[in-house]
C-alpha cells in the first residue's frame, strides 16, 4: 500500500481529526511539532481527503512504492546512467575481442584458431570460466595427438593469448642402398669430405653440373667389390657474373620534432583516420586500443618528417653493392657459403645510376646425394 | 465477507473495548467522536459515552473503529 505524509497547521488539529474519522479517512501515525501535525494516510485515502478537507495542507513525502517512484523519478538521469555504466562494465569484463595465438608455423596457427573457435573461444564471445578453458585445452590436445605438444591459453584483459608447442615426430631416415654424390654446378673443387663410398675428383679438379664425385661403387683393381650409398660433402668453386644498378641519389626523412595525436578506426568497409590529419609528410605510429564486433580503433601518433636527397659516397655505393650481392646469392641464409673473390668487370655512371658488372667467385656447396 | 464477519465476531466477541496502559488508551468500536482536544475526549459508544479526561491528548492512530490516544490520563468515566 502507499502512503503519505501530510502537514497541517497545529490550530486545526481537532477539527481536522474529527473530520477525517467521519469521512473515514485511516489515520496509520501522527507526529506533531510546535507548529505542525503531520498525518500518515494512504493514497486511496487520499483523494477522499483532498475533496473534503478545507484546511491547508503540504503532501510533504510518500511511503512504500510511492516514495520509491517519487525518488526514482527525481533521480531518473542518475539510475540510467548507473545502469549503463554497470552495462558496459559487464561488457568489457565478459566480452573477448581478440584471439591471439602464439607460433611461427602458420599451419599451427591455423589449426589451433579453427578448433578454439569450434568450441567457443572467439572473437566477440562472452569470456569462458578457468574451468571451461581447462576442458577446450584438454579436449583439443586429445584432438590432435601428433600435431600438438602444449597448448596454453591465458586471458589477458579482453584477449585470449594462446601459445603452442608443435609436436615434431623425427620421421626415420630410410637408409639407401646405392647411392652417388653428384655435382649440382659446375665448379672447381677445392674440399672433399666423405664417410663413405669412393671419391672420384680431387681438389682442383674440375667439373661439371651431373659429375659423380663420390661414388657408391666400390672398386678395387678395376672390379667391383661392393656397393653402399655415398655420403659426403663437397666445397667448390663457383664463378658468378652479376649486375647491378644502384641509384647514386637516396631519398632520407629527417624527423622535425613535431608530433600530433589522432585516431584510426578500421574494419571491412573504413580504414582510416578519424579526424583530419594536420600535417603533411609524417611517419605514424599505431597503437592498438581495443577491438569490437569487428572494428579495431587505434591510437595514432604522427611525427612530422622532411624529406631531402643526398648524393651517395662511394663507400655507401660499395657497401650497398657488397650488401646486394650477398642478397642475389643467398650468402647470409647458407652457412656453407662465402664470397672468395669479388673484382668489378664494368662501371658506368650517369646522373642518376651507377651500373657496375662484377665478377664473382663463391665457395659454396656443390655436392647431392642420388640413388642409382 | 460473512465468513469474515463470523470470523471476526469470533476473534472479537465484544461490542468494545478499552485498552488502558501507562500513557496509552486504546478504544475498539466506537460510533462517534463528540470533543477531541488535548484535555477531554469523549467518544460516542454503542451504549454510553467514554469520558476520557487528562493532559496532553494525542492522538497516534485514528481508523472508523479505533483511536489509539497517548497523553497523562486522569479520569476515564463512563456515561450511561
Amino acid at each position: 500500500m502507499n502512503y503519505l505524509w501530510l502537514k497541517i497547521n497545529k490550530k486545526y488539529k481537532n477539527r481536522l481529526l474529527i473530520k477525517c474519522y467521519k469521512k473515514k479517512i485511516t489515520v496509520y501515525d501522527t507526529k506533531e511539532d510546535n507548529s505542525f501535525i503531520y498525518l500518515k494516510i494512504s493514497s486511496e485515502d487520499y483523494k477522499t481527503f483532498q475533496k473534503s478537507i478545507i484546511f491547508k495542507y503540504q503532501v510533504i513525502g510518500g511511503c512504500g512504492p510511492n516514495k520509491i517512484k517519487s525518488i526514482l523519478k527525481k533521480y531518473h538521469i542518475f539510475f540510467f546512467s548507473l545502469i549503463v555504466v554497470f552495462i558496459i562494465f559487464f561488457f568489457l569484463t565478459h566480452i573477448m575481442t581478440k584471439v591471439i595465438v602464439i607460433h611461427s608455423n602458420k599451419e599451427i596457427r591455423e589449426l589451433v584458431t579453427k578448433s578454439l573457435k569450434e568450441k567457443g573461444i572467439k572473437e566477440n564471445s562472452f569470456k569462458k570460466s578457468y574451468q571451461e578453458i581447462q576442458k577446450i585445452k584438454e579436449e583439443i590436445l586429445n584432438l590432435y595427438p601428433t600435431k600438438l605438444e602444449w597448448l596454453e591459453i591465458e586471458v589477458k584483459g579482453m584477449n585470449y593469448i594462446v601459445r603452442v608447442e608443435e609436436r615434431k615426430i623425427k620421421e626415420e631416415e630410410v637408409e639407401k642402398d646405392r647411392c652417388n654424390i653428384i655435382a649440382t654446378k659446375d665448379a672447381i673443387i677445392k674440399k672433399i669430405i666423405y664417410s663413405k663410398g669412393e671419391a672420384i675428383v680431387e681438389a682442383n679438379d674440375y667439373v661439371k653440373k651431373g659429375d659423380i664425385l663420390i661414388s657408391g661403387v666400390l672398386k678395387k683393381d678395376e672390379e667391383e667389390k661392393g656397393v653402399v650409398c655415398a655420403s659426403g660433402k663437397v666445397l667448390g668453386e663457383v664463378w658468378y657474373k652479376i649486375t647491378l644498378n644502384i641509384p647514386k641519389v637516396k631519398e632520407i626523412t629527417e624527423p622535425t620534432g613535431k608530433k600530433r595525436w589522432n585516431l584510426k578506426l578500421s574494419n571491412n568497409t573504413y580504414n582510416d583516420l578519424i579526424f583530419k590529419s594536420r600535417l603533411d609528410n609524417y611517419q605514424t605510429e599505431e597503437h592498438h586500443l581495443f577491438t569490437l564486433f569487428g572494428s579495431t580503433l587505434s591510437f595514432v601518433v604522427q611525427k612530422e618528417i622532411t624529406k631531402k636527397t643526398v648524393t651517395l659516397s662511394n663507400e655507401e655505393l660499395k657497401q650497398i653493392a657488397e650488401d646486394e650481392i650477398k642478397d642475389k646469392l643467398n650468402i647470409k641464409d647458407d652457412e656453407d657459403k662465402e664470397i672468395i673473390d669479388k673484382k668489378i668487370l664494368t662501371e658506368e655512371i650517369n646522373d642518376d645510376n651507377l651500373t657496375m658488372e662484377f665478377f664473382v667467385v663463391v665457395l659454396e656447396k656443390i655436392s647431392q646425394s642420388i640413388e642409382f | 465477507m460473512n465468513l469474515y464477519q463470523t470470523m471476526q465476531k469470533f476473534l472479537l466477541d465484544k461490542n468494545y473495548y478499552l485498552d488502558i496502559w501507562d500513557t496509552y488508551i486504546h478504544v475498539y468500536n466506537f460510533i462517534d467522536i463528540e470533543t477531541l482536544n488535548e484535555k477531554l475526549i469523549v467518544l460516542n459508544m454503542e451504549n454510553f459515552k467514554l469520558e476520557i479526561t487528562g493532559e496532553d491528548f494525542r492522538v497516534l492512530k485514528l481508523t472508523k473503529k479505533e483511536i489509539l490516544i497517548e497523553g497523562i490520563l486522569n479520569n476515564v468515566r463512563i456515561n450511561r
